[in-house]
């Protein structure tokens, strides 16, 4: 049966009911959420290249910007350990190299979070005018975080080299030991996103919990640190696993404790999924509080 | 649940069989009880949010571990909660337009919204055959920085269309948009009316099944809007259908075959469009004669030196009336009282309609002024009213003292009355005239058509009732 006006085969039926979201099944989300991704793979790279290269086509600095970036980072780390106010400890390698590579990846899993965070604040206005997978305005964030960070770590290589630390093979293994910190970022993001909309505040007050949180793994201090209470945090806290895994990945080319990585990789997995799926059933309703 | 597959691959979400059933072959679009609330209160909505999404981690996850319950529909209004629509149901065939009018805040908007799915219903169903084009927004997603030939790709993309889609219409785009010069440069350089124009353009190269038109149209110069409505006709008669929100009425009777009036998110009135019409501009000039006496209603303002005691409007007969036939004098009778002494004051009467002032008298202008003016006292002014349209007139009054500046009473607005004439009478006998008469402007003069071809109209002012054996 063909259309009048689109000259194609049988046309699409859409149906709107209250709470179909609900009745989907766990899997069956995933499914959804995951082939409206790739559907809609062309909005996301026009979104991608609409806002990435729009913030840089009025600045002078422009890209220069995220070559510098790294390097103003970690100046006030190498400040304080230089003039010995900090006592890190013995990290095993020059020590700006070693924060600037820990920060690096903590940077890493706070793109993540930061861009899931803002999946609904990005795109107010057009949620609000026109129909289209949600799901496209997160991997836009995403993309765009990649993109950034793939220079700054151009970056970190050079400056590892210029501290005589030449990084293994095993960095070409890191997309995939960083993938737990992608889990795990976007899925504390995007409920996070959903609960900016109705409670402001709150989402606040996580966002400063997790700047502070990059103290509880070591990250800017040395794994052997004397402190009883700092081990124990470290030692529970799963981000230590994922984000010094992929650390140690790029110098060393091993996992750091490797059976707490995987322990870590897949609790963040679990939690992306329940967080996916959360975000699947909820985001129509909140969205409509955007009003 | 069963899952049509064959459908899933199309849609964001999933149908049941049964649902599909509810959409009978040649209908697009169907409409079925469909009910949305909102909150009022802003930390409520909030509230509310807050608790949804609660119940949704704590309630649902575990729920859908378990088992696939569907959560109930919730038919009563939480505290601060209204219904934006309520039970709207209809139906739209194939090649249909169908008008949806009613005053700002009746959920016009809102309805739109839940067909292009940007809501979800609270109650009801909606069931769509065929793509769904929106004109909610023109220029969606549009980036100032970018260039025109940029955005449309970005605005084709964020609309639906494939990148391969909006390479084949990329042309026909450009063309009906007519901004070729300006394609590579940024978007900011665009006028409104461009804006409005490129983003009009690549809407409706979606080519959808449904078009949705939510008022878009008044943006943009004459030319632009003609256009429009051009494309409009054109596409309802290719076989499209179209859903048209509009506050203007000739538009509205111009392409809609049928009219739902909606009141409150309620569907108040649904039929053919001319009487639906009529209806609704018919309840808005009662609404305007009410805001008139409410106008009425108000103090006075001035020095206080006058006061009004009423105005009294007879026919000729000299009995009091609150309509006339069209072409009758009006006689507007002023009582008032005076406080003290007043030198030389000046009297102005005005009437008009909702248009503002039509016609007027005044001492301003012609030169009579009386010469002293103490304790109570009846003005009159006879006014030679020329043909006027069936509408609500009002009358106002101002009082200037004898230095032609100061107001001893504010102009303001005392009375209102009716012409009664019917257009039939008025001997406009045009199809649409009825209902149009309303919205018109108020004065009828004589004319005379000269077409091509040499024919000749004459229309003449003369009222067909025992007024004309009179003369």
């Amino acid at each position: 049966m063909k259309t009048a006006l689109n000259g194609h085969g049988v046309p699409p039926i859409t149906i709107y009911r209250p709470n179909m979201r609900h009745e989907l099944g766990l899997f069956q989300t995933w499914v959804v959420m995951a082939r409206n991704v790739w559907r809609s793979r062309e909005l996301i790279w026009q979104l991608f290249k609409r806002d990435f290269l729009a913030s840089y086509k009025k600045s002078f600095i422009g890209i220069t910007w995220l070559f510098i970036s790294p390097l103003l980072g970690i100046v006030s780390w190498v400040f304080l350990q230089a003039t010995g106010m900090l006592q890190p400890g013995d990290v095993g390698i020059p020590y700006p190299a070693y924060v600037m590579i820990g920060t690096s990846m903590w940077g890493l899993f706070m793109g993540f979070y930061s861009s899931a965070s803002s999946t609904l604040s990005a795109g107010t206005g057009l949620l609000m005018q026109v129909n289209y997978p949600h799901e496209a305005l997160l991997f836009k964030q995403l993309a765009n975080q990649l993109a950034t960070y793939l220079i700054t770590f151009l970056v970190n290589i050079v400056i590892l080299l210029i501290f005589k630390v030449v990084p293994s093979w095993g960095l070409l293994m890191l997309p995939l030991v960083a993938l737990p910190l992608f889990f795990l970022g976007t899925a504390m993001g995007l409920i996070i996103s959903m609960v900016s909309v109705v409670a402001f505040d709150f989402s606040r007050m996580v966002d400063i919990f997790m700047s502070v949180l990059m103290y509880s793994t070591p990250v800017i201090y040395s794994a052997k640190t004397e402190s009883a209470l700092v081990l124990m945090i470290n030692k529970w806290n799963p981000l230590t696993y994922l984000v010094c895994s992929c650390r140690d990945m790029v110098i060393y080319g091993n996992l750091y404790h490797p059976k707490e990585y995987f322990l870590s990789a897949f609790l963040a997995l679990l939690v992306f999924l329940v967080s996916w799926r959360l975000f699947y059933v909820s985001e129509d309703k909140i969205i409509e509080r955007m009003v | 649940m069963h899952v049509c597959a064959k459908y899933m691959s199309d849609s964001i979400l999933p149908i049941d069989s049964k649902d599909v059933g509810t959409l009978p072959e040649d209908a697009v679009l169907v409409v079925d009880g469909v009910s949305k609330k909102f909150c009022r209160n802003l930390r409520r909505s909030m509230l509310y949010g807050m608790r949804d999404l609660a119940g949704n981690l704590l309630g649902g996850a575990a729920k859908q571990f378990l088992k696939q319950g569907a959560v109930q529909v919730d038919h009563q209004l939480r505290r601060d909660e209204f219904w934006a629509l309520k039970d709207m149901s209809f139906t739209l065939k194939r090649g249909e337009a169908l008008g949806l009018i009613g005053h700002n805040g009746s959920g016009k908007t809102t309805l739109l919204r839940l067909l292009t799915g940007i809501f979800p219903p609270d109650d009801g169903l909606i069931a769509i055959r065929g793509r769904v084009g929106a004109l909610i927004a023109l220029g969606a997603g549009f980036h100032p920085h970018m260039t025109g030939r940029e955005n449309i790709y970005l605005n084709g993309a964020i609309l639906g269309m494939g990148r391969a889609e909006v390479d084949a219409k990329f042309e026909e785009i450009v063309n009906f948009s007519e901004v070729r010069e300006f394609l590579d440069a940024p978007v900011s350089t665009y006028s409104s009316g461009m804006f409005a124009r490129l983003g009009f353009s690549i809407a409706v190269h979606v080519k959808p099944d449904l078009l949705l038109v939510d008022e878009v149209l008044s943006v943009g110069d004459m030319a632009f809007q003609a256009k429009c409505n051009e494309l409009m006709h054109d596409y309802v008669k290719r076989g499209g259908s179209i859903v048209f929100v509009s506050h203007n009425m000739n538009a509205v009777q111009g392409l809609c075959s049928r009219v739902i009036w909606m009141d409150h998110g309620r569907c108040r009135q649904v039929g053919d469009a001319s009487s639906v019409v009529g209806s609704y501009l018919a309840e808005m000039d009662d609404q305007y004669r009410e805001m008139s006496l409410a106008d009425i209603r108000r103090d006075n303002k001035g020095t206080g030196d006058i006061r009004i005691i009423k105005m009294v409007l007879r026919n000729r007969e000299g009995k009091q009336v609150a309509s006339l036939h069209s072409g009758e004098a009006l006689t507007a009778e002023l009582h008032y009282e005076a406080m003290s002494r007043i030198n030389q004051p000046y009297f102005l009467f005005g009437i008009g309609s909702r248009y503002g002032g039509v016609l007027g008298a005044s001492m301003l202008f012609d030169g009579f002024r009386p010469d002293v003016i103490e304790g109570q006292g009846v003005i009159r002014c006879i006014f030679s009213l020329p043909f006027l349209m069936p509408q609500v007139y009002w009358v106002s009054v101002g009082i200037r003292a004898s230095d032609g500046v100061t107001f001893l009473v504010e102009t303001r607005k005392i009375a209102c009355f009716t012409i009664k004439t019917s257009i039939k009478e008025l001997g406009f006998s045009g199809e649409v005239a009825e209902s149009l008469a309303r919205d018109s402007a108020p004065v009828i003069i004589q004319y005379e058509w000269e077409l091509p071809g040499g024919r000749k109209y004459r229309h003449e002012c003369k009222v067909l009732t025992e007024l004309e054996s009179e003369t």
